[in-house]
C-alpha cells in the first residue's frame, strides 16, 4: 500500500515536473552578435549594434516604436502632450513599473538619465547629441572649448551646468522637455537607447557598463566576455512576463560558423552571409526557414568635394552613371535590396519610386567625362573599412564604371585608417552604409550637409555651389508637422543634392536575410531587423 | 683534338656530375624541381598562358562554378579564377622569394659574427632577437606596415625583420656546436683567418639545416602573406592578384563555391611542395659532399 | 651553472623593458585615432573630443610613458579604452584560454611529431616515412582557416559528434588544438627526421670503425642526443609561430583567447589592451626561451657560456 502511494507521488510528480523541465528547456534560445561583442551595456555610452541589442531588451525609454510601423509608441511614457509651438513636451509616466533592482519609475530618474546623458563625460554615445542637442539648455551642459590665441594665457575653461535645464522635473510622474526650436523627429529620436532610462544614482555603479537595472522585459544575468551575455525573462515585467525564460546570446566572431551552428541546430536565429546567400535560398531545408527584411539604409559614396577630380559635379554624375545597380545587386547582393537613386529608402513615405536621375549608360558617362576634361578617363580610388560586404560592392562598382572610363582602384584599409583619414578629408571618395537611426528623411537628408554626424569636418559638404538652397530646405522641413508638405520639401532636397548635384552618390537601398529556427513564432525581428525577445512566442516541436 | 679526349673523360667522374646525377635520379626531387620549374614558368609566362583579365571580370559570371569557359570557375566579381591563379604566381613568388633571400643574407651574417665571436656582440644580437621574437609576427608585421602603406615591398621588410631572428638562432646554434670541432681547431692553429673558417669550415657544415629552413621558409611566407591579408594589410584590392589574397578573400565562400579556396590554397600546396622536394634533394647532394 | 642561470634571468628585465617600451612608441606611432574609432561610425567633434579627454590622449607623450611605467610596477595595466575594464582582469580571463590551446597544440605536435621524425628517420622510404613527409608537407601547407572550417563541417555538422565552436576544456578542445598543432607538428616531424639523419651519418660512420663493441641501441640513444639540438631550438622558435597559428584558431572556433583579443585591440587602436596582451606574450616567449637556453648545456657540454 505504501509503495502503491510513493510510487503514484512519483509518477505524479514525474509526470509533472518533466514536462515543465523539458518546457524550460524548451523556453530558452541562442542566437549569436552579429560582429563583436558589447564593450558597455552603458545606455549613455553603447554606440553599436552589438550593444544595442542586449540594451533593446532590458531597458526602455519613454517612446518605444511599433515594430511593424516603426512609428512612436507609449513606452514609460503613458501619454504626452506637445504645446502649440511644438517646443515643450509633456510626458505622463506610467504607474507602478519597477526596475530590476526593485526601485520604482518617477520622474526623478528620467531627469537622472538625461543630466547624465547631457554630462559631456558620461554621454559618449553618439546618441547623446541626436536626442538632446535640440533640447534647451544643451550648450551649457556642454559649452565649446574657448579658442585661444597664440602668446594669450589659457582663459578660464568655461565650467558646464550641471545639469541639462530643458528636461524638467514637473511632478513624480509628469517630466516636461522643451526644445529649442521645433523638430517633428524628436519623439523618434527618444526612441535611441541614450533615452533608455535608469535609476537615479545608477549610474555610478562600478559595474554598470557590464550589467543592467532596467525596466525593460528581460534582465542581464550573466556577461562573460569574449563568450556569452545571458539575459533571463523579468517576471514583474509590466508588460507581462514574456515568454521565453532566457537568452544566450554567443560571441561567434566567424559569420560562416554562425551559419554552422544555425545548421547543426545551435542557434536559433542567424544572419545570412551574403556568400551563402545563393546556397540558402536553393537549399530545400534551408529555404522554408529564410526571412529577408528590408533595412532602413542607403549604401552611398561620400566624396570629399574639394578633391579636385570628385569635386566637380560632373564627374560625379558620370560617374553615378557609369554603376551598374541593378547588376551589382543580382550578383553580389544576389537580389537582396534595390538600387538607390535618391537618399530615402523605401519604407520611408518620402521615398520617390519614380525618381531615376541616373541609369546606366557607361556611354553617356564617358561623354560627360569628357566635357568635364577627361577625355581619356581618370583615375579615382574608393576607400572602405575593411568590411567584406563593402568590399565587394566596391570591387563591383569598379567593374561596372571601367567601360564609362573610370580606373578604379579599391582600397580596404583598417577601420581606424579609414575612419581617420575621413576625417582628414585625405580621400576622393569612399563607402557610407548608412542604417537610419530612425524612420525619418531628416536622418538621411542630413548627410549632404556639413556638421552632421557622418563627416567630422566638412570636405566641401559646407561650401558647395548649391548647399544653401539645400540648407534651406533641410531647414524648412525640419520644422514642419508631418504631412504631405514636409514629404515635398524633403523629396525637393533630393531633387537638388542628389539628383542634380549628386553630393553624394548612392548605390542600393539594402536587406538582410536571416534564418530562423521553425520552432521560434511570435516576431524575433522588427522591421528594422532588431530582436526582440519579449515578442517570441514558441511554436513547440 | 685528340688531346681534349682525356680531359672529357675525367669530367665525368667529378664529384660535381656525380652529385648532379644523383640528383637527376632522385624521383622525388625531380618532381619538386618539375613543379619548381612549372611555378616559375606561370610567373614568367602568365599574360601567355592566362586566358582572361586576372583584374577585370564580368558581374554576370558571379561565382559559377568550373566549366569549359572558366576552368577554374568565377569569383565573386565575375574574374577567372585560372587566370588569377596563373597570375598570382608572380606576387606570391616573388615575395616569398625576396623575403628569404632577405632573411637568410641576414640571418647567416649574424648569426655567424655571434657564435663566432660570443661575448658582448653576442649578447647585443641575442637580446635583440629576443625582443623581436617575443611579439607574436603579427604586431609587427602590422605596425610596420600600417605605418609604412601595404604594399609589396613593405611587405617583403615587414616580414624578412621578423623572420631573420629565427635564422640567426638556429645558425648561431649550429655554429656554437661545430666551433669547437676538432678540424677547426685544426684549421686554427695551421693559420686560417677568421673569416677563411667562417666561410670556408663553418659555413658548409652548418648548411643543411638552413637549406631545410630556406625551403620551408618559402612556403611559411606566402602563408605570412595570408595571415596578413587576413587582417587586411594584403595591399589594394584591385591590383594583381596574389595566392594568399584570393585564399583569404574566399573564405566566405569555403561553403558555396568551393573552387574559390580550392585552386589558389591547391597552388600553395603545389609550390610549397616543390620547394620542399627540392630542398630535400639538394641536402642529399650536400651530405656526400663531407 | 648556476651563474649562468641566474645571469640569464637578470638579463630577462632589460629586455622585457625593451619591449615594452617598443610597443609603447609602436601604438602611437599608429595613424589612426583610438576616439575616433571609440566614438564609432556616426562620430561628430563633440563626441571625439569627449573621449579624447577621457582617455588622456591630449597629454604629452612622456607624461603618458611615464604614467603607464608607473603603473607597470604596480601590477595595473591600465583600462582597457573599448572594453572599460581593467585590462589586468581582461587578460586573467582569456589567458588561460590561449595557455591551454597553446600547450594542448604544442603537446600534439610534440609527442606526435618527434616520434613520427624518428621513424621516420630509422625506417627511410618506408610506409612511416612516406606519411611524415606528408604530414610535414601538408602542415605547412594548409591553410589553418581552411582545415579548421572543413574540420567543422566534418565533425560538428555532418557526424555531429564534435561541438562546432564554443570555449571549453573538454571536447570543444579537440578540433581547435588539432588545427592549431599542424603548423608545429611538420616543423617537429621535418626537423627530427632531418637531425637525426645528419647525425646518424656522423655517429654511424664513427662508431662503425670501432669493431662493432658499442649495440645499435647505444649509438642510437647518442644519435638522439645530438639530433635533439637543433629540434630544441626549432621547438623554441616554432613555439612562437604557434601562437600566431592560434590567433587564426581563436577567430574561426569562437575560442575566447588572447591572440583574438589582441587583433581586435590593435584594429581598435586600444592602447593599454595591446600593452598589456604583448607585455604577457612577451613575457611567456622569454620565459619559453629561458627554458630552452637552461636545457642546453644539460645536452651539450661544448658550448660555452660566453
Amino acid at each position: 500500500m505504501n509503495l502503491l502511494k510513493h510510487g503514484l507521488k512519483f509518477f505524479l510528480l514525474l509526470v509533472l515536473v518533466l514536462p515543465l523541465a523539458i518546457s524550460a528547456q524548451d523556453s530558452t534560445i541562442t542566437v549569436a552578435f552579429a560582429e563583436a561583442q558589447p564593450g558597455t551595456l552603458d545606455p549613455a555610452a553603447a554606440a553599436n549594434a552589438d550593444e544595442f541589442l542586449v540594451l533593446r531588451n532590458v531597458y526602455e525609454g519613454l517612446i518605444g516604436y511599433d515594430p511593424q510601423t516603426l512609428e512612436p509608441v507609449p513606452a514609460l511614457a503613458e501619454s504626452w502632450t506637445v504645446s502649440e509651438d511644438g517646443k515643450v513636451y509633456t510626458f505622463t509616466l506610467r504607474d507602478g513599473v519597477t526596475f530590476s533592482d526593485g526601485s520604482t519609475l518617477d520622474a526623478a530618474d528620467v531627469k537622472y538619465t538625461f543630466d547624465r546623458l547631457a554630462d559631456r563625460d558620461t554621454g559618449l554615445s553618439y546618441t547623446a547629441g541626436l536626442i538632446l542637442s535640440n533640447v534647451v539648455g544643451w550648450a551649457d551642459v556642454r559649452p565649446p572649448n574657448p579658442t585661444v590665441a597664440e602668446g594669450t594665457p589659457t582663459p578660464e575653461p568655461i565650467v558646464p551646468a550641471e545639469s541639462i535645464s530643458g528636461v524638467e522635473v514637473i511632478d513624480e510622474s509628469t517630466v516636461q522637455i522643451t526644445l529649442a526650436s521645433p523638430a517633428s523627429t524628436f519623439l523618434s529620436r527618444l526612441t535611441l537607447p541614450g533615452g533608455f532610462i535608469i535609476p537615479e544614482g545608477s549610474g555610478e555603479t562600478t559595474d554598470f557598463a557590464t550589467s543592467s537595472v532596467g525596466t525593460g522585459a528581460y534582465m542581464l544575468t550573466e556577461n562573460t566576455p569574449a563568450e556569452q551575455v545571458v539575459l533571463t525573462a523579468n517576471a514583474n515585467y509590466w508588460g507581462g512576463a514574456p515568454e521565453v525564460q532566457q537568452v544566450t546570446i554567443r560571441v561567434i566572431p566567424e559569420q560562416s560558423v554562425q551559419l554552422i551552428e544555425f545548421e547543426a541546430g545551435n542557434l536559433d536565429i542567424v544572419r545570412v552571409p551574403q556568400a551563402d546567400l545563393q546556397r540558402v535560398q536553393g537549399d530545400a531545408t534551408l529555404s522554408g526557414q529564410y526571412i529577408e527584411i528590408p533595412t532602413l539604409s542607403t549604401f552611398h559614396l561620400r566624396v570629399n568635394l574639394n578633391d579636385p577630380v570628385m569635386g566637380d559635379p560632373l564627374v560625379r554624375r558620370a560617374f553615378s552613371m557609369a554603376i551598374d545597380r541593378q547588376a551589382i545587386i543580382d550578383s553580389v547582393l544576389q537580389g537582396q535590396g534595390v538600387p538607390a537613386d535618391g537618399l530615402y529608402p523605401p519604407g520611408l513615405s518620402a521615398f520617390d519610386p519614380a525618381s531615376d536621375p541616373f541609369p546606366y549608360d557607361p556611354e553617356a558617362a564617358r561623354a560627360l567625362l569628357a566635357e568635364a576634361g577627361y577625355p581619356n578617363g581618370v583615375d579615382v580610388t574608393l576607400r572602405t573599412g575593411q568590411i567584406e560586404t563593402e568590399v565587394r560592392v566596391l570591387n563591383a562598382i569598379a567593374q561596372t564604371a571601367a567601360p564609362a572610363g573610370f580606373n578604379v582602384t579599391v582600397n580596404s584599409t583598417e577601420r581606424s585608417l579609414w575612419d581617420a583619414d575621413r576625417g582628414a578629408c585625405n580621400m576622393q571618395a569612399g563607402s557610407i552604409a548608412w542604417g537610419l537611426d530612425y524612420p525619418d528623411p531628416e536622418n538621411v537628408a542630413a548627410l549632404v550637409l556639413a556638421g552632421s554626424s557622418a563627416s567630422r569636418t566638412n570636405c566641401g559638404y559646407g561650401t558647395y555651389e548649391g548647399v544653401d538652397q539645400v540648407q534651406a530646405l533641410f531647414t524648412q522641413g525640419l520644422a514642419q508637422a508631418p504631412g504631405d508638405e514636409r514629404i515635398a520639401t524633403f523629396r525637393a532636397l533630393e531633387q537638388l543634392a542628389v539628383s542634380e548635384l549628386a553630393t553624394v552618390i548612392p548605390v542600393y537601398h539594402g536587406a538582410s536575410s536571416y534564418l530562423i529556427n521553425p520552432r521560434i513564432g511570435g516576431a524575433p525581428l522588427d522591421n528594422q531587423a532588431a530582436m526582440r525577445f519579449a515578442n517570441i512566442t514558441l511554436g513547440g516541436m | 683534338m685528340v688531346e681534349i679526349a682525356p680531359v672529357q673523360l675525367n669530367e665525368s667522374h667529378s664529384p660535381r656530375w656525380k652529385a648532379t646525377r644523383r640528383f637527376l635520379a632522385n624521383p622525388s626531387a625531380m618532381i619538386g624541381l618539375v613543379l619548381v620549374i612549372m611555378a616559375l614558368l606561370c610567373a614568367l609566362f602568365a599574360a601567355q598562358i592566362a586566358t582572361y583579365n586576372p583584374i577585370r571580370g564580368d558581374l554576370r559570371a558571379y561565382v559559377q562554378p568550373p566549366s569549359l569557359e572558366h576552368i577554374f570557375g568565377t569569383d565573386d566579381i565575375g574574374r577567372d579564377i585560372f587566370s588569377r591563379v596563373i597570375y598570382g604566381s608572380r606576387i606570391s613568388l616573388k615575395i616569398a622569394l625576396l623575403t628569404q633571400t632577405a632573411t637568410l643574407s641576414i640571418g647567416l651574417m649574424f648569426g655567424l659574427i655571434t657564435g663566432f665571436y660570443g661575448g658582448w656582440i653576442d649578447i647585443l644580437i641575442m637580446r635583440t632577437v629576443d625582443i623581436i621574437m617575443s611579439f607574436p609576427l603579427l604586431i609587427i608585421a602590422i605596425a610596420l606596415i600600417s605605418a609604412l602603406g601595404a604594399n609589396e615591398n613593405n611587405i617583403i621588410f615587414a616580414l624578412a625583420f621578423v623572420s631573420w631572428p629565427f635564422v640567426t638562432r638556429l645558425v648561431r646554434s649550429q655554429v656554437l656546436s661545430v666551433k669547437e670541432m676538432e678540424y677547426i681547431t685544426a684549421a686554427r692553429s695551421l693559420g686560417a683567418s677568421d673569416l677563411t673558417i667562417m666561410f670556408q669550415h663553418i659555413l658548409p657544415n652548418i648548411l643543411t639545416p638552413l637549406i631545410v629552413y630556406a625551403t620551408l621558409g618559402i612556403g611559411g611566407t606566402i602563408l605570412s602573406e595570408a595571415a596578413l591579408s587576413f587582417i587586411g594589410l594584403g595591399g589594394a584590392d584591385q591590383a594583381a592578384p596574389s595566392w594568399g589574397k584570393m585564399l583569404t578573400e574566399s573564405r566566405a565562400f569555403i561553403r558555396s563555391a568551393w573552387w574559390m579556396p580550392f585552386y589558389p590554397g591547391m597552388a600553395i600546396l603545389f609550390t610549397v611542395l616543390g620547394f620542399n622536394l627540392l630542398g630535400d634533394g639538394l641536402r642529399d647532394i650536400l651530405d656526400v659532399r663531407e | 651553472m648556476v651563474r649562468y642561470f641566474v645571469g640569464r634571468l637578470a638579463q630577462l628585465i632589460p629586455t622585457v623593458f625593451g619591449i615594452v617600451t617598443v610597443v609603447f612608441l609602436l601604438m602611437r606611432v599608429l595613424p589612426g585615432d583610438p576616439a575616433l574609432v571609440l566614438a564609432g561610425f556616426r562620430d561628430d567633434a563633440e563626441t571625439v573630443q569627449t573621449l579624447r579627454a577621457q582617455l588622456k590622449l591630449d597629454e604629452p607623450i612622456l607624461n603618458q610613458y611615464v604614467a603607464f611605467m608607473s603603473d607597470l610596477t604596480r601590477g595595473d595595466l591600465g583600462v582597457s579604452f573599448a572594453q572599460r575594464r581593467p585590462v589586468t582582469s581582461l587578460i586573467a580571463q582569456t589567458f588561460p584560454n590561449t595557455a591551454v590551446l597553446a600547450i594542448s597544440a604544442m603537446g600534439i605536435a610534440v609527442s606526435l611529431g618527434i616520434p613520427l621524425g624518428i621513424i621516420s628517420a630509422l625506417r627511410r622510404n618506408s610506409v612511416w616515412d612516406f606519411l611524415s613527409r606528408f604530414v610535414a608537407l601538408i602542415g605547412v601547407s594548409i591553410p589553418i582557416f581552411w582545415l579548421g572550417i572543413q574540420l567543422q563541417i566534418l565533425f560538428g555538422l555532418q557526424l555531429a559528434i564534435l561541438p562546432v565552436s564554443g570555449v571549453g576544456f573538454d571536447e570543444h578542445l579537440i578540433l581547435p588544438a588539432v588545427s592549431a598543432s599542424m603548423g608545429m607538428l611538420a616543423l617537429m616531424t621535418r626537423m627530427t627526421r632531418s637531425s637525426l639523419l645528419d647525425v646518424l651519418k656522423q655517429d654511424y660512420v664513427r662508431t662503425a670503425r670501432s669493431k662493432g663493441l658499442h649495440s645499435r641501441r647505444v649509438i642510437l640513444l647518442h644519435a638522439l642526443k645530438n639530433a635533439f639540438l637543433p629540434v630544441l631550438t626549432v621547438w623554441g622558435t616554432s613555439f612562437a609561430g604557434l601562437l600566431s597559428g592560434t590567433l587564426l584558431v581563436e577567430f574561426i572556433f569562437s575560442w575566447p583567447g588572447m591572440g583574438r583579443l589582441l587583433v581586435q585591440s590593435i584594429s581598435a587602436r586600444d592602447y593599454p589592451m595591446v600593452q598589456g596582451i604583448v607585455i604577457v606574450f612577451a613575457l611567456t616567449y622569454a620565459v619559453m626561451s629561458l627554458i630552452i637556453d637552461m636545457i642546453y648545456p644539460l645536452l651539450d657540454s661544448r658550448i660555452s657560456h660566453g
